[in-house]
């Protein structure tokens, strides 16, 4: 039998600290937005801003 | 044998009546068949294959107009509220003459703007407890599910009438040639759905996106209807930055905001540099930036037109940096490809600032698209 690929798409957001550049890719949650204040650098403690938010096809058998 | 008169006409010869009346059924019978009704039964077929089509842009339709019914019950509108938005899905807007063009950009962003204005009221009136976000994205719902429901009710008149005259097949063909083109943009119409719901950033967004870093942590002033400017330098150069207000589903007034810019405090700009997301072709990588000259702008034509007349009024240079994108990507959720793209533009743009302002002096950097999804 030939089994079809099919794909799935994930959305993320990609978290950046303006300061030391250190990133994070989570998923996308509700209400996010590019530029939009989210949570603290884990090594300076500067309050990151989102980046990005892009979507990534998720590939599956 | 070759002299047989049977044998030279039908390259056959039968060796009883019977073979005679097989050969001519399995041979003959369906040649003269095809050559009187072979048109007709291409007809058939095409119009069996436009059906398939067809069937395809119903759904899209139907679907996208349950997808906007169904955010709006989510949102607390239902009922009557619910039947006055389907009411607009078939909105009609009837573009002004134009026996004689002089002028007619006018007349045209005067319809546009009352269709626009129209819509936004009565949005805002029944979605009165909703957030800016919430109304943007239900306007730009209801323009997918406008233009979807328009492409198939114009795709089913044309399939109608195939099917009325068969015989005209090439009515047919052309119908049949572009509809795979057509199904595909009518899907990616309904992929940006999604975006909308959700608030996510649309490939077209990459414009906005760009510029919206340089507005970060600075004072935003709001130029026309949905339209904002900041300021900023970048190595020395005084540089006005327009996009549209986000994070709601806004396109802005560009056009409007570089005027009031230009009239009042960047009347010595020594350049406009507009930042626009572009179609690639077939075979050109999503993403690849590329720099040229003259307004980068899409749609109907009025903000463009605007833009070329202010510039060409003022002689300040034109240039366009553009992240290549194919029509899919642009309606649909922002790709990685994409978004990466974003510090490659704003390298190039500030290579042209550098190379085409003086130091001192000032330009104007305009973000274009639909900004859902990016602040600012």
């Amino acid at each position: 039998m030939i089994r079809q690929k099919t794909s799935q798409v994930k959305y993320f957001s990609v978290e950046e600290c303006p300061k030391c550049g250190y990133k994070i890719k989570r998923e996308f949650k509700e209400g996010d937005y590019v530029l939009k204040q989210s949570g603290l650098c884990p090594r300076d403690n500067t309050p990151m801003i989102i980046s990005m938010i892009y979507a990534e096809e998720q590939k599956t058998k | 044998m070759s002299g047989n008169p049977f044998n030279l006409l039908f390259g056959y010869t039968p060796n009883s009546p019977i073979q005679f009346i097989i050969y001519m059924i399995i041979i003959w019978v369906p040649y003269i068949v095809l050559i009187i009704y072979g048109q007709r039964l291409q007809s058939y077929a095409i119009i069996a294959d436009i059906n398939r089509y067809l069937v395809r842009l119903k759904y899209d339709a139907d679907q996208s107009r349950s997808n906007l019914m169904s955010y709006l019950q989510r949102k607390g509108v239902s009922g009557d509220g619910q039947k006055v938005i389907e009411s607009m899905i078939e909105i009609q807007t009837i573009y002004p003459v134009n026996l004689d063009p002089v002028g007619i950009v006018k007349k045209m962003e005067h319809i546009i703007r009352v269709h626009d204005e129209t819509v936004k009221h009565r949005i805002k009136e029944i979605m009165k407890n909703a957030n800016e976000i919430e109304r943007t994205a239900v306007l730009n719902m209801l323009e997918i599910a406008s233009a979807l429901d328009y492409v198939y009710k114009v795709i089913r008149h044309f399939y109608l009438i195939g099917k009325k005259f068969p015989d005209n097949i090439y009515l047919l063909a052309q119908l049949q040639m572009i509809l795979p083109n057509i199904v595909k943009q009518a899907d990616a119409y309904l992929s940006a759905m999604n975006a909308l719901e959700k608030s996510l950033p649309l490939g077209d967004a990459i414009g906005p996106m760009v510029v919206a870093e340089w507005l970060r942590d600075k004072s935003k002033f709001e130029l026309d209807e949905e339209t904002v400017y900041g300021e900023t330098t970048i190595n020395n150069r005084r540089v006005a930055i327009i996009k549209a207000k986000g994070p709601m589903a806004n396109v802005g007034n560009p056009d409007k905001a570089l005027q009031l810019l230009l009239e009042g405090p960047f009347k010595d700009a020594s350049a406009i540099v507009m930042i626009d997301a572009a179609l690639k072709l077939e075979g050109e990588q999503s993403g690849d930036v590329a720099v040229g000259i003259g307004a980068a702008i899409g749609g109907i034509g009025i903000e463009k037109f605007n833009i070329e007349k202010i510039a060409a009024e003022k002689k300040i240079p034109l240039y366009a940096v553009i992240i290549k994108e194919s029509l899919f990507e642009a309606i649909a959720v922002m790709t990685r490809d994409i978004a990466e793209a974003a510090k490659k533009a704003r390298e190039a743009i500030i290579d042209l600032i550098n190379k085409n302002v003086p130091e001192g002096g000032s330009a104007i950097i305009i973000g274009v698209g639909n900004t859902l999804g990016v602040a600012q």
